[in-house]
């Protein structure tokens, strides 16, 4: 599957969780960037494991904080693959090669169960099998779509 | 100083792989060079080995099934017993192999007893809505305890509940430091302030001359000023477009100056500053504000190195790009 935003484009791509609002998009050798699909208009935060354009930040000894007026958002770790928050209220997200840590929690991360297995973690709980949301299904390039079916 | 750990800093994926997380492993190889103790909490141990247990479980479950898929399509392989194979993480001798001096704390008598009084009585620093905050409180009697005896201690959580405000008294009064990531505790070990004001502190330096002869007096060493709330924004290049923060400056103890201050970037050159909210006993400023157009090359390599981020690929990252 491929995604197009803000005119940068992904290939091969997997979208393992939905972290809160925010859409954690795994490139091929486990390089992450991030969506925000809480608004209107889908905005990216995170731009291959770096802070996306124009998005404040603030670094890190190991990757680097999220920003937004007051205050953080969410830390992402760069070497761990792990993305962990003290303000929005849900659990850490780790993304490994094979598995995905969520809080406590270990759940596998394999190509070819993606469909079964999207992850949406909300501060409530961890939801298994989720659809695609619709703010991501309208970034997805029209050529992957089609190859899809 | 001690330095206690909460097991919510120790679920990385990385023990499965008999590897401590690089920034444990800098915090216990610092702890070593400095003669800091780390202290579990047996609590935290004890948590620590229940998950690894059940994750070992799952990798022995996989693996099983990875050679049964082998030997399915008849492709060999080394006789492997997968039980032999995926070892359980023994997190104190992970942390021993730094070097760093490892204390196992188990709680007392009056440790339980009060655990017990708190989580019935929903006392702080239990909730209502967790249902682990036995666990919870039994760590923080622990840390309280630490720090007390050993004058101070830094607890590392993430959990909110150790960082909720009505328990700032209690951690105050015998010196417990609640950080809720383990680079903070480097940073305190270290003594430093926070890498992004370091870093914040080295870009008012870079502009130094521009703003004295503005008629600022800007002390020349950054430990003699104070930068706060720093944020920092890329262009579309990747490359650092933007730096926000609040400066104030300090004479024998009397605040001189302060402003909130943005410094813009076009690649790798400051072309201004834009100073508001500016207060200053001595200097008046129409409006409040002021900008100033400059032209300094930034070497951002060298601050980042400066403030401890050049390794790390979020910042990295602003002295170049490959996007």
């Amino acid at each position: 599957m491929d995604l197009i935003i803000n005119s940068h484009s992904f290939q091969n791509i997997r979208i393992p969780v939905i972290w809160g609002e925010r859409a954690i998009v795994q490139e091929p050798n486990t390089i992450l960037s991030v969506i925000d699909i809480g608004d209107v208009m889908p905005a990216l935060e995170i731009l291959r494991n770096r802070p996306a354009p124009g998005i404040s930040f603030l670094p890190t000894r190991s990757g680097f904080q999220v920003m937004r007026s007051p205050g953080d958002l969410y830390q992402f770790n760069v070497e761990e693959r792990t993305f962990s928050t003290q303000t929005l209220g849900l659990a850490d997200v780790q993304i490994d090669d094979f598995y995905i840590r969520v809080g406590t929690q270990v759940y596998p991360n394999l190509d070819g169960f993606e469909a079964a297995g999207r992850l949406q973690v909300t501060p409530d709980d961890v939801k298994v099998g989720v659809p695609m949301p619709f703010a991501l299904f309208r970034l997805i390039d029209g050529r992957s779509r089609v190859a899809q079916k | 100083m001690k330095i206690v750990l909460n097991s919510d800093i120790l679920l990385s994926l990385k023990f499965a792989q008999g590897v401590l997380a690089e920034e444990l492993s800098e915090l216990c190889t610092l702890c070593h060079e400095r003669g800091v103790a780390i202290v579990l909490p047996e609590t935290t141990l004890l948590e620590f080995e229940r998950r690894h247990a059940e994750f070992a479980e799952k990798e022995v479950s996989n693996l099983a099934q990875a050679l049964l898929l082998l030997d399915r399509f008849s492709i060999a392989h080394d006789a492997v017993d997968p039980q032999d194979v995926v070892k359980e993480p023994n997190l104190v001798a992970l942390l021993e192999g730094t070097g760093a001096i490892v204390e196992v704390v188990s709680p007392g008598f009056e440790d339980f007893r009060e655990a017990h009084r708190r989580a019935c009585k929903h006392l702080p620093p239990t909730t209502e809505k967790k249902s682990d905050e036995m666990r919870d409180v039994v760590i923080w009697l622990v840390a309280l305890g630490i720090a007390q005896q050993s004058k101070g201690a830094v607890l590392i959580a993430r959990d909110g509940v150790f960082h909720d405000a009505r328990v700032d008294e209690e951690a105050e009064a015998v010196g417990l430091i609640r950080v809720g990531a383990v680079e903070d505790a480097i940073d305190r070990v270290r003594g430093l302030k926070p890498a992004p004001e370091r870093l914040a502190a080295l870009l008012v330096s870079s502009i130094r001359d521009d703003v004295i002869a503005a008629g600022i007096h800007v002390p020349d060493h950054p430990d003699r000023y104070h930068v706060s709330n720093p944020v920092f924004t890329l262009d579309d290049e990747g490359l650092l477009a933007r730096a926000e923060f609040r400066l104030e400056i300090e004479e024998a103890g009397v605040k001189e100056f302060r402003a909130d201050l943005i410094i813009a970037v076009r690649e790798g050159t400051i072309v201004g500053v834009s100073l508001t909210e500016i207060e200053s006993a001595a200097l008046v400023f129409p409006s409040n504000a002021l900008s100033l157009t400059t032209n300094r090359t930034l070497d951002l390599e060298a601050a980042a190195t400066a403030a401890g981020l050049s390794d790390v690929a979020g910042f990295g990252g602003l002295h170049g790009s490959d996007h």
